[in-house]
């Protein structure tokens, strides 16, 4: 498919539902995950630290999860904060 | 004057007897060393006194005014800084046993333009471990002035305890989630993260680089007027400084705040994160505001509520990234606070640090929008006081995950405004309770002539902790 990219890009997004994904009703991550997550990053997690970086992950990801204020999927990251005049 | 004595004259008050010659700048570095030498083992404020370069700083600014060559406001005046800020030939470590013997060759721009400045730079600050953590320390822990049990709050604890126990006449800290506001609620103090981008972050120990600011931790709302007066501007080393001249920030003291519009963030304020005894301290802070002659309305924040999850995902993410070949190689050389968050920020998926970033920008447009009627907006530095001493506790549990759920800086920190903290008073427990004040970006002037009003009003300012005398 080829696009307009000023023209046709919005519509597209709304059509492809980029956040009818939620996370919200995934399950907490395990160690296994965790030392996954790790090994892709070139990380050998272990205890006691495992225990400790699951609980620490599964609260971040659990309160993204859960904030999805209306607006969300129309917003750009700030990449950049240009420095004030 | 006796000797003793100097150091507890407010940094502007001791700036104007110097610029008289009433005192000089060797006097008042020797008072502060003497200080330093027989209290620092109390409050483990330092890492490093830098007594030589000090006294041979005070000399050279005591010649220098001699000869009727006077600087400005910091001229011979003792200074601490957070040993986050790189100093030639003197070990900068970051709170970290991994740059136990790190001495670089160069100055941080800021502590570049203390000296530029004239100011006598009497050692660096302890801090937690590089600054990302609130209360992990790898050397000793500094000590609260009001209550030696008690942390003095992070991460530019040192700063905080150098200033409210009198060993500096004023400080520098670095503020990426309220680590310049979080020491100055705790111990008393006046505290300014200033706007992104108006002080150079050259030579600064990273955290999150969109959010690193470095400010001033002072006893008294002038005191920091001047101390941010001689390290903000323009610096080609760091692109993101703004060029705007730095203004006289004494000149907008003493307009008052009659005319002044301020928004009490009703989220915030009614936070079952807020201790009752200080909110009902912080309420008659405002109401104090409103006597002063401010208009002082409600004003609804909804995101408010979620900067804390919002930035501590850019303060894992992040981190764990600037420190990525530490984390591979050394990361048994790290505290346990540090370690855990550097592991989380490590495996976190990438899209939701994009969501994270996304509501970001959320925020600082709700906030702006905010600041678009109101002159600042107030509520509570922290939710309550200072908390005593205790070993790194282990994350048992997700709810156990974040130390910091009281503070609330990062509001501020996430809209790239600036912000203070002001002294307004003590909690049930005997300990300080701040009153914090936002405003768009570059308004350090108003909340400046703000909190100075506020401060000479009620002379919170004035108490001195009995630990300190």
């Amino acid at each position: 498919m080829r696009l307009d990219w000023h023209m046709e890009l919005p519509q597209y997004w709304a059509s492809q539902k980029t956040s009818g994904f939620s996370e919200a009703d995934m399950a907490d991550l395990s160690k296994e995950d965790i030392q996954a997550l790790g090994r892709a990053v070139g990380l050998d997690i272990q205890e006691p630290e495992l225990t400790e970086v699951m609980y620490s992950l599964n609260a971040l990801l659990e309160s993204l999860d859960a904030i999805n204020p209306p607006g969300l999927d129309e917003v750009e990251p700030l990449p950049i904060i240009l420095p004030p005049a | 004057m006796d000797k003793s004595e100097i150091p507890f004259l407010s940094a502007s008050a001791l700036s104007g007897l110097i610029a008289s010659r009433e005192i000089s700048p060797v006097e008042a570095t020797e008072a502060y060393l003497d200080r330093i030498d027989s209290l620092d083992f109390k409050f483990n404020a330092y890492l490093t006194v830098t007594r030589e370069m000090a006294l041979a700083a005070a000399h050279e600014a005591e010649r220098e005014i001699a000869a009727g060559n006077n600087r400005g406001p910091m001229h011979g005046v003792p200074v601490a800084v957070k040993d986050q800020f790189l100093s030639a030939g003197v070990r900068s470590t970051g709170g970290s046993r991994i740059l136990v013997d790190y001495v670089p060759d160069e100055d941080a721009t800021v502590i570049a333009n203390l000296k530029r400045a004239g100011a006598v730079l009497l050692g660096k600050t302890n801090l937690t471990e590089f600054a990302i953590t609130g209360f992990s320390h790898r050397y000793s822990t500094p000590r609260n002035p009001w209550d030696l049990n008690a942390y003095a709050g992070g991460s530019s604890s040192g700063s905080g305890a150098a200033t409210g126990a009198y060993l500096c006449a004023t400080s520098l800290g670095e503020d990426t989630g309220g680590s310049i506001r979080f020491p100055a609620t705790w111990c008393g103090l006046v505290g300014l993260r200033p706007t992104w981008g108006l002080v150079s972050r050259y030579g600064v120990m990273r955290g999150v680089w969109s959010m690193d600011t470095v400010g001033p931790i002072s006893r008294t709302v002038e005191d920091a007027a001047i101390t941010l007066g001689a390290i903000a501007g323009h610096d080609p080393r760091d692109s993101h400084t703004s060029t705007t001249p730095v203004p006289d920030y004494r000149a907008a003291l003493g307009q008052g705040v009659e005319g002044l519009r301020i928004g009490v963030v009703t989220e915030q304020m009614e936070s079952d994160l807020v201790d009752a005894d200080v909110r009902n301290v912080v309420e008659r802070a405002i109401a104090v505001l409103g006597e002063l002659g401010a208009t002082v309305e409600e004003v609804s924040l909804p995101l408010s509520t979620i900067a804390g999850p919002i930035s501590g995902a850019l303060l894992a993410v992040e981190p764990a990234n600037n420190h990525s070949k530490w984390v591979h190689e050394n990361i048994d050389d790290y505290g346990h606070d540090d370690r855990i968050l550097l592991l989380t920020g490590s495996v976190m998926p990438a899209n939701y640090y994009l969501k994270a970033q996304k509501i970001r920008e959320m925020i600082r447009r709700q906030v702006l929008e905010a600041l678009g009627g109101y002159d600042a907006l107030v509520f509570p530095t922290a939710g309550r006081g200072a908390q005593p001493v205790e070993d790194d506790p282990p994350v048992t549990s997700k709810e156990t995950s974040s130390r910091l759920p009281f503070l609330f800086t990062r509001l501020f920190n996430l809209a790239s405004c600036p912000a203070m903290s002001v002294p307004c008073g003590f909690d049930d427990r005997g300990m300080p309770v701040g009153l914090q004040i936002g405003g768009k970006p570059l308004s350090e002037e108003t909340l400046f002539r703000i909190g100075y009003a506020y401060e000479q009003a009620t002379g919170w300012h004035t108490r001195r902790p009995a630990a300190v005398a």
